[in-house]
Parts: structure tokens; sequence; C-alpha cells
């Protein structure tokens, strides 16, 4: 049925932790003529390793459920689809979702936003136009759109806020310890340290390790280090 | 609109130029449904008019001569919540389309439509209704992607004020005299503005300001 992708076809990636409502989306979808569902996923995890081992197609769009919860929530799998599958257009889809999520969802890195309680015309519509580039708010009325900006400066605060693993890095890296002893410390490649560090450096609006450290333990985003 | 579907719409219209009242108030003295309350010829008057009358509906010049008709559509829908806001403007950019919606206003007519059309449109945006063209949220959406294009840049005040002056091809040493600092000083935000942005160049960082939408 996969077999003739031709040039027109929308590839979708489906990320909903809702099992009935995962099933369903993708069997709805996956009959509209002009869309493929190249994967569907429960979670952040699943959806990146999914995507990840997509060979046949290296673009497509992303539908994440705002529902995705937990340490690697809907946010931060639109923030790592952003900065590892740059060319992917990807949208939050929702359930009437509050202006602070649409305008979270957006600052993140998504393309639009879906409401999940629109006419599936509607839906389509949105998936389409989102896929040719647009950046799409579909279901809440118009000036919902009005409303968004407003809530920005809410999500900056916490945009400086390093990741789990790039405190952890830092923090190894706050020990003294070189790229290669780092990457042997937390089982990673050394290349992958590099890219680490390398946001750490954008987030802190630094230049170097020992800068990003000191910046770093003064507003308290890694323990105090014992020399300073 | 209070009571049932038969009640009657009151509308206040303000704008400067004669000739838009009277096309207003026409409409309105034509629909049995309008009843034109009162007009007003300034941002002042009609914010005036309508703490006082409460309409259904403000038909809105944006360019009004003592202020900005955004800054009355916001007082007047901070006021009174119930009271649509119809906006009236020359202008089709992005811009223009944008800080209406950002002030929450109901409905973005041509200054030029006529009077069928301003009726119909008052009519719909009483009734609950938003009078947005696909074309005005087309504007609206891209506005949208840069506000968070930039946002996500994280640039400071400073880099941010540095980043216009630059786009407005200002000088180092011109930039240090306009924000009283030393030309290292400019050097150091510039730096860490081109960082920010991606770029390496102040031709570079002019284009990339211009795709954010920063006012030079």
């Amino acid at each position: 049925m996969h077999d003739k992708v031709n040039g027109s076809d929308i590839g979708v990636v489906l990320v909903e932790p809702l099992s009935m409502v995962r099933v369903g989306l993708g069997i709805w979808l996956s009959e509209e003529p002009g869309i493929t569902v190249d994967a569907q996923a429960a979670s952040a995890d699943e959806a990146l390793q999914k995507i990840a081992a997509m060979r046949r197609r290296t673009s497509g769009v992303v539908l994440v459920s705002l529902g995705l919860d937990g340490p690697n929530d809907a946010y931060w799998l639109i923030r790592s689809l952003r900065e590892r599958f740059p060319t992917f257009v990807v949208l939050a889809i929702g359930a009437n979702a509050e202006a602070s999520s649409i305008s979270r969802a957006l600052f993140v890195g998504a393309d639009g936003y879906v409401d999940k309680r629109v006419e599936p015309e509607e839906f389509l519509e949105g998936i389409r136009k989102a896929a040719r580039g647009d950046l799409v708010v579909i279901g809440p009325p118009i000036t919902m759109l009005g409303r968004l900006p407003g809530e920005i400066d809410r999500h900056s605060e916490t945009a400086g806020v390093l990741t789990e693993r790039e405190r952890e890095v830092l923090a190894t890296a706050a020990d003294g310890e070189t790229t290669k002893q780092i990457a042997e410390r937390l089982g990673v490649r050394q290349r992958t340290v590099t890219t680490h560090l390398t946001h750490i450096y954008s987030k802190l609006g630094v230049n170097g390790r020992l800068a990003a450290v000191r910046a770093a333990s003064k507003s308290g985003l890694i323990a105090r280090v014992a020399h300073e | 609109m209070t009571g049932g579907p038969s009640a009657i719409v009151r509308v206040v219209i303000a704008d400067d130029h004669p000739m838009v009242r009277e096309i207003v108030a026409s409409a309105c003295a034509d629909h049995p449904g309008l009843d034109l309350v009162a007009q007003a010829s300034t941002g002042a008057g009609a914010i005036a008019i309508c703490r006082a009358h409460a309409p259904d509906v403000l038909v809105l010049d944006l360019a009004l001569p003592d202020m900005s008709g955004f800054d009355v559509a916001r007082l007047v829908k901070e006021e009174n919540p119930l009271t649509k806001v119809l906006v009236l403007s020359a202008r089709d950019d992005a811009e223009a389309v944008f800080e209406t919606l950002r002030v929450q206003a109901d409905g973005y007519l041509d200054k030029t439509s006529d009077v069928d059309t301003i009726t119909a449109a008052i009519e719909s945006v009483a009734s609950g209704n938003e009078i947005y063209s696909d074309e005005h949220r087309r504007l609206a959406t891209g506005k949208l992607r840069a506000v968070f294009d930039l946002a996500r840049t994280a640039l400071s005040e400073r880099e941010l004020e540095a980043l216009s002056m630059i786009a407005e091809g200002l000088t180092t040493r011109q930039m240090a005299t306009r924000m009283d600092l030393s030309e290292d000083s400019i050097e150091s935000h510039i730096k860490g503005l081109y960082r920010k942005l991606g770029v390496r160049s102040r031709t570079q960082a002019t284009a990339r300001a211009r795709e954010l939408g920063i006012p030079i």
C-alpha cells in the first residue's frame, strides 16, 4: 500500500499516548488520499526512534499530542524534533488547549496547532497548509492569534534552563574532565558531548567551558562548584 | 447583544472623516435592526462615549487624530468586554492586522467598504462572529511566526537595540554614542548577537533583522 510514495504524498508521523485516539486517527489518516501514515508512536522516545529509523522519507508532518507528559513531554519532543529533524514540520494537536499551551508549543518550535475537535476536513486542511510551510492555528477563533505573543515571556524564562542531559554534561565538565572523559563517564560519544556543550554555550550566552560552568553554578543550574 | 434575536444592535462610530461617519449613519438609518447611538471623531471621544453608552458594536477608525486606534480598541475592550469592536482601516499590511488581533478586535474591514458590506459586518460581529478574511489570517500567521522566531533568538534588550541600529546602517562609533557605551562594549554586544542569530556580518544581520520583523 505504501509502495507508491509519490512526490505529492504527505507523510505523517502520529504521536499520541491515548491508544484509541492514536489508532482511530491513524486509520482515518491512512484512508485519506494524499496522506500516508509513516509511523505511529505512543511516547516521545518511541517517536524519535521511529523517525530516526525512517529511510524512505526525510521529511513530513509530525503530529504531537499535547497530552504527552512526563519528563519527555510534548514540548520536549517538539524541541527535540526541531533540533534533530529540522526538515520535518511539527504540529501540536490538542483539545481546547489554552493560549499558554499553544504559545509554548510555538515557542519551542512547533509550526502550528490543530485542535482535535475541528471537523475532519479542517483538520486535514491544517496538515496540508502546514506541509506547504504555513504556520497554522486551527480550531481556536482567529483572535487567539493575538493572545499568543503575550504568553511568551513566561516561556523565555524556561528556555534558559538546561535539559537534564545538558546539566549532567556541564556538571561533569565542572569537575575538570576532558571531553573524552565526560563521554566515557556518561557513556556517550565524544561528538555527542561536543554537541551538548555547543547548546549549553548558546543557551547561557557564553564562549567556553569555564564561563559556562561559572554562569550555570551562579544561577543554580548546576550545584555550586566548590573551588569557585 | 442583549435580549432576543430581534433586539436592536446599538452602534457607535468613531472616525475623523465625516464621509465615513455619514456612511455608517445611513447604514444604521436604513436598517431597522441597527441603531446609531453616537458618533465620535477622536479616540478620547470614542472612549468616553463607550463608557457612557456601552454600545453593542464600536466601528473604529484606526487612524484617529489624537491617539492610536489600537489603544482605543484595547481600552474599550477592557472597560466593556461585551462591546464588539469592528476596525476600519486603510492599511492592509501584516503589522496592522496583527496588532488588531493583539487588541482582540472582532473584525477588520477596509475603509473603502460599501454600505452593504459594513451593515452586514456590524450585524455579524454583533452576533458573535469574527470578520477577518483568509488573507488577513495568512498575514497574521506569517507575522506570528516572525514574533516567535524573534523570541527564540533570546536577544537581550541591548542586543535588540544594537541589531536595530545595525539594520539602520549605523557604524560602531555611532552606535556607541547612541547607546552611551564604549565601542568595545558595542563590539561585544554585536558578537553576542551574531552568535545568537547565527550570522557573520552586518549584511547578514540586517537581512535576519528584516526576516524577524524588527522595526528599524
